[in-house]
């Protein structure tokens, strides 16, 4: 048996058992990096918050298909992902734009959203778990079950893309 | 090097990536090619520029997630620890049907026992408070009986009096959308900022038909003397003919308590036992009037032996009386770990009132995991198959097929000397799915895993004799032993999982089946004479 990550093994079996308190712990313990990643998608706290939620339920329910405690952080962040993706098919454009609040500083945040959303998905993901939230390409390649090479590739195209964009401004 | 080399690498580079030599091969090359600067620099400041305005986000809004979602998963599936933990708490969300009412009520009230009477072993002897605080909304009457505050925990006993009605009732366990009706604030200690405090309770049987008692658990106080606030808005009746006759009242049962914190006695002990081969330090006792807390940490895993340890429970022997898990507190749930060693919390029954100066500390069971990983073709032609796995045979014994599912099931040794106690199977299904990447396709690999849930098990305690739970209330020297679990692959769970549709005909044939280690259980029964002093 190869050795594990305590810390995450006695989290999986924690969820396993039930006991979902540690999760939540877990994720206000990295919610800054959690919480900009479905930011990214969601642009709203409500939708994020849901989200959060969703997922919780969804780890606790899929929780016997993670077979490597090891990998628990980037399983998590897959499936918020994948969740993030779900709820964005139900929401509207129009919907998403009015969501926004609107104070100062927050135009600015707009403009860069909208900058941002204009990339596609896929560059535009790889570049917010790179560096807003600190994966390595391994790590992304794990939590978008992608190649290494590819994770590589988008994130350099997803910057040359937004490089245009930020150009043009 | 070439320009194209080198745009290639300027990631790497700007991560780090590289080995020494190609980074100088692209700093030499960035000095005299102005494109290619040109080119790093603007993905640089893009880079920053991203950084930049995500560092704008506010991540400081309140999360609220509420974790009470067991109602969520069928109760099929157990754990050991996840049933020792519903044993003892009475679970949280329950409901009795009147099928099980009398055996229930049976079990009920000699569980209810032992807590009541260790409660009232320590106000009887004047530890805690006795109260009288009642609120009554509804006609329905709730009341505060007596509040025992220390470092480790505040319990506060409840009664709950239908006074129009003879229904008994409990507080909603809560589900998805809705959180537990029971919650506390005031001067209780948060793990964290923006999660209220964590609550637990147990309903406890009382002779009126009327009435529950409920044992509510929650953190310690947060300074030495304060108040606790308990917010009840809504009740549910405990025990229901059926799903449509459960009753639910809301109202507002809000109450507020003076506590006060009774100090603990801290013991360090740093006692080291070798638990063949794995290191169990037992660190700290504290004494506490709601219950004796061993603080220890071990070593998990054993290279040489294999062993994975997954828990260790204990006694204390003092004057004469055994003392065994505390019927008032549950630690280690919110325990820190470390690498290598992870740090555990037991909690014992209390000894207080006694104030022994010599206990003894008995290591009284640890459950391991051991063996690796294997790979079985399933041969569907030719069942029942037996697999030898370690030292045991298992044996699929039959596939129940279906047009949307498939249910495996397997069979175990049931002689009384087996070793383990369960064995970790499952199916796993590999899916590839593309998706585009500019003009490209990419394969995007998951896998999924279905476990087996036990079907058939048997307790036996550590003798190898079986036990009768509704004759015998739990003891941590009981163990469920598996004989037969069953895995089942479905449709409607693959859909659940957003796995690809086209496949799921082809993913109801598993091929293989997989073991992955099993579960056993020792008793060690290691002592160690402790002298307390401070």
């Amino acid at each position: 048996m190869s050795t594990v990550n305590l810390e995450n093994k006695r989290l999986v079996n924690d969820i396993k058992k039930g006991q979902l308190q540690d999760l939540v712990q877990w994720i206000h313990g990295n919610k800054d990096k959690l919480y900009k990643i479905a930011w990214s998608y969601l642009y709203n706290h409500a939708d994020i918050e849901d989200v959060f939620q969703d997922t919780l339920i969804k780890v606790y329910e899929n929780i016997d298909t993670l077979k490597n405690p090891n990998y628990f952080e980037t399983w998590y962040i897959s499936i918020l992902i994948n969740e993030c993706r779900k709820r964005l098919r139900h929401r509207k454009k129009e919907v998403l734009q009015e969501s926004i609040d609107f104070d100062e500083h927050h135009i600015d945040e707009y403009n860069f959203f909208q900058e941002l959303n204009a990339i596609d998905d896929i560059y535009r993901e790889v570049i917010v778990l790179k560096y807003i939230s600190g994966y390595s390409q391994e790590e992304i390649a794990n939590i978008l079950d992608i190649p290494i090479g590819t994770v590589k590739s988008r994130i350099y195209r997803g910057i040359r893309e937004l490089k245009k964009l930020v150009k043009e401004v | 090097m070439d320009c194209n080399i080198v745009k290639y690498k300027l990631m790497d580079y700007m991560d780090g990536n590289l080995d020494s030599e190609e980074v100088k091969a692209i700093e030499e090359h960035l000095k005299t090619c102005s494109e290619c600067s040109n080119e790093y620099a603007e993905i640089k400041s893009t880079i920053d520029y991203v950084i930049d305005n995500f560092s704008k986000i506010d991540t400081g809004k309140e999360l609220n997630l509420n974790p009470n979602i067991m109602k969520k998963k069928s109760t099929g599936l157990f754990t050991r620890m996840g049933l020792i933990a519903a044993i003892l708490s009475l679970m949280l969300a329950v409901t009795v049907f009147a099928t099980d009412i009398f055996d229930f009520i049976k079990w009920w009230k000699r569980s209810s026992e032992r807590q009541i009477s260790a409660w009232e072993n320590l106000i009887e002897n004047g530890v805690g408070e006795k109260l009288n605080i009642s609120v009554t909304d509804k006609d329905i009457r709730v009341t505060a009986e007596g509040i025992i505050a220390d470092d480790l925990n505040t319990i506060i006993l409840l009664k709950i009096e239908d006074l129009k009605g003879n229904t008994r009732f409990t507080p909603y366990g809560g589900d998805n959308s809705n959180p537990c009706s029971i919650s506390v604030s005031g001067d209780i200690r948060k793990v964290f900022e923006d999660i209220p405090p964590l609550v637990n309770y147990s309903p406890l049987y009382a002779e009126d038909e009327n009435t529950v008692k409920l044992m509510v658990y929650t953190e310690p106080l947060d300074k030495d003397e304060g108040m606790v606030e308990i917010h009840l808005n809504k009740l549910m009746s405990l025990i229901n003919e059926n799903e449509e006759s459960i009753v639910e009242v809301s109202g507002n049962w809000d109450m507020t308590i003076p506590a006060k914190k009774i100090p603990s006695k801290v013991y360090f002990v740093d006692e080291e036992i070798d638990l063949n081969g794995n290191e169990l330090v037992i660190e700290k006792v504290t004494i506490a009037p709601t219950t004796t807390r061993i603080h220890y940490k071990f070593n998990v895993y054993n290279a040489e032996s294999g062993r994975y340890i997954e828990n260790v429970t204990f006694l204390i022997k003092a004057g004469g009386k055994t003392y065994a898990r505390s019927e008032l507190s549950r630690g280690g749930s919110m325990a820190y770990r470390s690498y290598g060693f992870v740090n555990r919390e037991f909690d014992i029954q209390s000894l207080y009132l006694e104030d022994p100066s010599d206990i003894e500390i008995i290591v009284n069971t640890c459950t391991y995991t051991m063996g690796g990983l294997e790979k079985y073709n399933i041969d569907w032609d030719n069942l029942p198959q037996v697999i030898k796995y370690q030292n045991s045979r298992i044996t699929i014994e039959g596939i129940k097929y279906s047009e949307d599912s498939t249910e495996i099931m397997v069979k175990e040794d049931r002689s009384w000397n087996r070793k383990y106690i369960k064995t970790y199977l499952y199916l796993r299904i590999d899916e590839t799915t593309y998706i585009k990447d500019g003009e490209e396709d990419v394969p995007i690999k998951r896998d999924y895993y279905f476990s087996g849930t036990p079907l058939e098990y048997e307790i036996r305690d550590s003798k190898g004799k079986v036990k009768d739970l509704e004759s015998k209330l739990w003891s941590d020297e009981y163990h469920y032993f598996v004989f037969r679990q069953n895995i089942t692959l479905s449709k409607e769970q693959f859909e659940r999982m957003d796995m690809n549709k086209d496949h799921f005909d082809e993913y109801l044939i598993p091929g293989e089946l997989y073991i992955e280690g099993q579960e056993y259980i020792e008793y060690p029964y290691i002592k160690r004479n402790i002298k307390l002093q401070r």
